[in-house]
């Protein structure tokens, strides 16, 4: 079995209506357990690419293997369910829900998993709070916190069904130094705990922390560091 | 879908809405006009479908009705036949209730009779026991036959056998053929009907009477639907071209069965005020709550597209919209049902004289209930969801600037909502102007220290007291009581709902009120009526108690018949028949003309009405009293005079003429006081939209605002383009809507046709006046920190 968690193969991408492809031709592999961040210009098209790795856009063309399956040949059904099981999604606006609370924000990806029944809820959102430090805050409205701490309750979101992937869309735009600095460390943290990461930003200092870094430009991949490879 | 999602969509939308204060005061506001106009339904659904009657097909019998002016009453009997032969499918059938003596060995009991024509298989009256088949439209000559009513039956026979009995009426045998259905009470509202007896062995069970129409006979047209409705649309014309009837004679029809047209008039038209103001309410707080959800749906999208992220599938979506929706009309539903007991009393002030307890909420079952709330939210959901999919959801950009859709919808929503508060506050002026004038009336009389005392007198010394002179004996004693100023007599009492009926002709034999049969209102009165109750006379004086010969009109009567003439010239003719049925003409001189009296109250037209003296104590009269004594005086004073007269009478009654005005204006007064308040709500709650949605949308446009301020506009023409932008969207809608809403407030009678176009067009100019003078205030307030929105 190989331990290639997502698979991209010659994939192209065309927004509708768009005259050209966003993405161009695209081959990379995700390995489990891989720290791997992309950088590049704005415009490039990397979020394109990573609503495509999250399941948000499908491919125009080419292939794309998740967990050796073939994303083309999913029912919507089980999309949603690789979503909630595997994937966890953070962006740069931390895209809370600012009239829900903390614990609901959080809990919000456990009513659409099977695997876990009611009762398990409150262990669950406690384990992905206090993974992020923020246990203390399970009762406050996102409004009532800071820009890092919002997005910190954002990450717990996406860990609290215990994710292969974290899917990280610039989260720290919106964040001062201090709070990037927080958010990178916990990044990383989690990687040493065995989730696989892949993480756009612009900071070039802490992308190149990373085990693998590409390069979008003009929609087309370059790898640029390969600490990893097997290839 | 599994049940946790369902719990936890459950859980998580309670805490939402428990939050949203917004969400519940429109819910809230949405209730009240539902609540309210459920109860009128029910009121009005009860009191027109009666179930007294025992019918069970309510839809194939109407209320056939005559109406001279103001007067309504049975249609004739020569008019049926020609009706007949041109809607054979068609039948017209006559009840008139009536007391009559028991004629048996062991008493001499009165008991209720109700004639009735028959018809009781189409309208589905079945029999207790025995069979109605002898009762259904028997031809003249025929056995007398009968039908108790179930109670009869219960308390005279104890339930024993009775069928093929003999029942022995006003000195005849009447074989009793069935027992009537236990829910059959009369079918008369008024009456407790003991027996029903074919209306066609009227004139055989009681001698000395003519077939003529009394004023306490109905008449009905039964058939289907279709045919009732041809006959209505129809009838008027056919009656008028073909049988040459006099064009002031128009048949009307409605459902109210056994139920005296004026006072159905009366109530309906209360019925319809509620009507109006709670439907210009409901469509107000409809369209406040349409626009209240549309405006959730920017963080409803924005939710669901996170739950999407969360790994919530399409069906899943769906399914928590569908959720949501169901909880939202069962929120409504619960809070409907709570506010129901308000609706009651809000109906209930209004319509006092309806007995409430006669209402059965539950045969209006509540399941019944439940679903139309349901479809009504579901219509709302189902509205609200288009307007979001159509419209809306291609509107959710990504940045801060609103888009040009945006401000279209906004603005299209506000100028909606804004016309239908123009129209609804129109409207309540309206009302409000025509029930301030009913207040003020000139009722004709005084209310001022004018009490009426009612009195019983014993069946059995009626006839001892005619024809003496009983009744002047009794004004003079009354008049003799210090601080006494006068004393009268009247058969027609304010307020107390009777009246009394002679037949009055010209001089050229046209008959007095009515064309189709010769039933005049005519109140018999003491001279010195017109002073006790202090009514005023346009020409002439009253009659005293030597002129015998003398009648006082009210205006209503002299304008009708001899407007222009002199008194000296003026005549009417009173015919009575005899025993034998010769009818007897008794010339009598108008020598006075009264103003009208508004017996019944303002709302109520007074029929044209002859006043003769009268001369002796019937045992119906009301005596009406005009003393500075107070009341509990006055009335140990009269029950002392009335005592030293050797004549008993019983049950004295005194009430002032000043409570039974109030009570009267009781449900007016509360009309006023719906009205003003539901203007208010609507006045108050369209400002406050009108300001948020301008705050809004400033808001959004602040930093297009700035870059033209940068860019070298002045403030003043910032603001002139967004006005002109505003007005070219709200005068088009709003001047189209308003339009739409007075066709149909016509159509419905809900309006004059005389629009009082001043009224509206200051009303929709205070209006514009009012948004613009926002828009500026608000956009001025944004440019004086324009900075701020480019930085
Ligand atoms: N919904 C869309 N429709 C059409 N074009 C889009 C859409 N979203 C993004 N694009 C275009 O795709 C390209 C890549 O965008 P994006 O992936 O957001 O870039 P990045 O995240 O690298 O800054 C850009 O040129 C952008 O204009
Ligand atoms: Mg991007």
């Amino acid at each position: 079995m190989t331990s290639s968690l997502m698979q991209i193969n010659n994939l192209n991408y065309c927004f509708p209506k768009a005259a050209t492809n966003t993405l161009k031709n695209i081959t990379m592999s995700i390995n489990k357990g891989e720290y791997l961040s992309i950088v590049g210009t704005s415009g490039s098209g990397k979020s394109t690419l990573l609503s495509i790795l999250g399941l948000i856009n499908q491919p125009s063309s080419g292939e794309y293997l998740i967990l050796g399956r073939n994303t083309t040949n999913l029912t919507n059904k089980s999309i949603s369910l690789i979503k909630n099981n595997e994937i966890g999604f953070i962006f740069q606006n931390f895209n809370l829900l600012n009239q829900f609370s903390v614990y609901d924000n959080v809990a919000l990806p456990l009513s659409y998993n099977p695997a876990i029944k009611r009762n398990e809820y409150k262990e669950k959102v406690i384990s992905a709070l206090s993974l992020v430090n923020m246990s203390n805050f399970q009762d406050r409205m996102p409004g009532q916190l800071s820009g890092g701490q919002q997005q910190r309750i954002a990450i717990a979101r996406a860990l609290v069904n215990s994710p292969s992937i974290i899917l990280a869309d610039e989260p720290t735009g919106n964040l001062d130094s201090e709070n990037s600095r927080q958010v990178f460390e916990l990044i990383k943290k989690l990687n040493k705990t065995g989730i696989t990461i892949c993480l756009i930003t612009h900071d070039i200092n802490y992308a190149e922390q990373a085990d693998t870094v590409f390069e979008m430009q003009d929609g087309e991949l370059t790898a640029k560091k390969n600490t990893l490879s097997e290839v | 879908m599994t049940s946790k999602l369902t719990l936890d969509l459950i859980i998580t939308w309670t805490k939402q809405t428990s939050k949203n204060y917004r969400l519940l005061l429109i819910v809230m506001l949405l209730a009240i006009p539902v609540s309210v106009l459920l109860n009128v339904k029910m009121i009005s659904s009860s009191y027109l479908t009666p179930t007294y009657t025992g019918i069970e097909n309510y839809s194939l019998i109407n209320n056939l009705i005559a109406k001279e002016g103001d007067k309504s009453s049975a249609i004739d009997n020569y008019l049926v036949d020609p009706i007949i032969a041109k809607w054979p499918s068609l039948k017209v059938i006559y009840e008139e209730s009536t007391s009559l003596k028991l004629t048996g060995p062991e008493n001499s009991n009165v008991i209720s009779v109700s004639f009735f024509s028959g018809g009781y298989s189409t309208l589905g009256i079945n029999a207790f026991k025995g069979t109605l088949k002898a009762l259904e439209f028997p031809t003249n000559g025929s056995d007398l036959v009968a039908a108790i009513s179930y109670s009869y039956w219960q308390s005279k026979y104890k339930g024993k056998e009775v069928i093929n009995t003999i029942l022995p009426l006003n000195g005849k045998a009447v074989k009793i053929v069935a027992i009537m259905p236990e829910n059959f009470t009369a079918f008369n509202k008024q009456y407790k009907t003991d027996v029903v007896i074919p209306y066609s062995q009227k004139l055989t069970l009681i001698e000395n009477t003519s077939n003529d129409i009394t004023p306490n006979t109905f008449s009905y047209l039964l058939g289907s639907s279709q045919h009732l409705a041809h006959f209505s649309l129809h009838a008027k014309t056919y009656l008028s071209n073909e049988l040459l009837i006099t064009d002031d004679i128009d048949i009307v029809m409605n459902n109210a069965i056994g139920i005296n047209n004026s006072k159905y008039q009366k109530i309906s038209k209360r019925i319809d005020i509620l009507v109006i103001i709670f439907s210009i309410l409901l469509v107000f707080c409809f369209v406040s709550f349409i626009t209240f959800y549309v405006g959730e749906y920017a963080s409803k999208s924005n939710e669901l597209s996170i739950r999407g992220l969360c790994g919530a599938s399409k069906k899943q979506l769906l399914f928590q919209r569908a959720v949501e929706n169901t909880l939202l009309i069962i929120l409504i539903t619960i809070v409907c049902i709570a506010i129901l007991p308000i609706g009651k009393m809000i109906v209930h002030s209004m319509l006092p004289t309806v007995n409430f307890s006669d209402v059965d909420v539950p045969t209006l079952s509540f399941l019944k209930l439940i679903l139309c709330l349901t479809l009504l939210i579901t219509l709302i959901m189902a509205i609200t969801f288009f307007i979001q999919e159509t419209f809306i959801s291609k509107n959710i950009g990504r940045g801060e600037n609103i888009t040009l859709s945006q401000k279209l919808q906004s603005y299209i929503l506000l100028s909606f909502l804004l016309s239908v508060a123009i129209v609804s506050i129109f409207i309540s002026l309206e009302l409000l102007s025509a029930q301030k004038k009913l207040n003020e009336n000139d009722n004709g009389f005084i209310t001022n220290n004018r009490y009426i005392a009612s009195f019983e007198l014993p069946k059995t010394v009626q006839t001892q007291i005619a024809n003496s002179d009983t009744g002047k004996l009794l004004v003079n004693r009354l008049e003799n009581i210090p601080n006494v100023q006068s004393a009268a007599l009247t058969l027609m009492a304010p307020f107390a709902n009777s009246s009394s009926f002679f037949q009055w002709y010209t001089v050229d034999d046209h008959p007095v009120g009515s064309g189709i049969n010769s039933q005049t209102v005519s109140d018999r009165v003491s001279p010195n009526y017109f002073t006790a109750i202090g009514a005023t006379f346009v020409k002439g004086k009253s009659f005293s108690w030597q002129s015998s010969n003398s009648i006082v009109v009210n205006h209503t009567l002299w304008q009708r018949y001899f407007k222009g003439l002199d008194l000296y010239n003026a005549k009417l003719i009173m015919k009575t028949r005899n025993k034998n049925g010769v009818i007897k003409e008794h010339p009598f001189q108008i020598i006075g003309v009264v103003k009208d009296i508004y017996i019944a109250g303002p709302d109520v037209q007074p029929n044209a009405i002859v006043y003769a003296l009268t001369n002796f104590l019937v045992g119906a009269e009301a005596i009406i009293i005009h003393s500075s004594n107070d009341e509990k005086t006055l009335k140990n004073a009269v029950t002392a005079q009335l005592n030293t007269l050797d004549v008993s009478f019983k049950k004295l009654e005194l009430t002032s003429l000043g409570s039974l005005v109030e009570i009267d204006n009781q449900p007016r007064n509360a009309i006023l006081l719906t009205t003003i308040i539901a203007t208010l709500t609507i006045t108050i709650s369209s400002i406050i939209f009108c300001l948020s949605t301008v705050n809004q949308i400033v808001e959004k446009s602040a930093r297009a605002y700035a870059i033209n301020k940068m860019l070298g506009a002045t403030n003043f023409r910032v603001m002139t383009f967004e006005a002109r932008f505003l007005m070219a969207i709200f005068l088009p809608i709003v001047f189209l809507s308003i339009f739409i809403q007075l066709y149909y407030a016509l159509q419905a009678n809900f309006i004059a046709a005389n629009i009082n176009l001043t009224t509206l067009v200051s009303i929709t100019i205070t209006v514009i006046a009012f948004i613009l003078a926002a828009l500026y205030i608000n956009i001025n307030n944004k440019l004086h920190n324009s900075w701020h929105y480019l930085t």
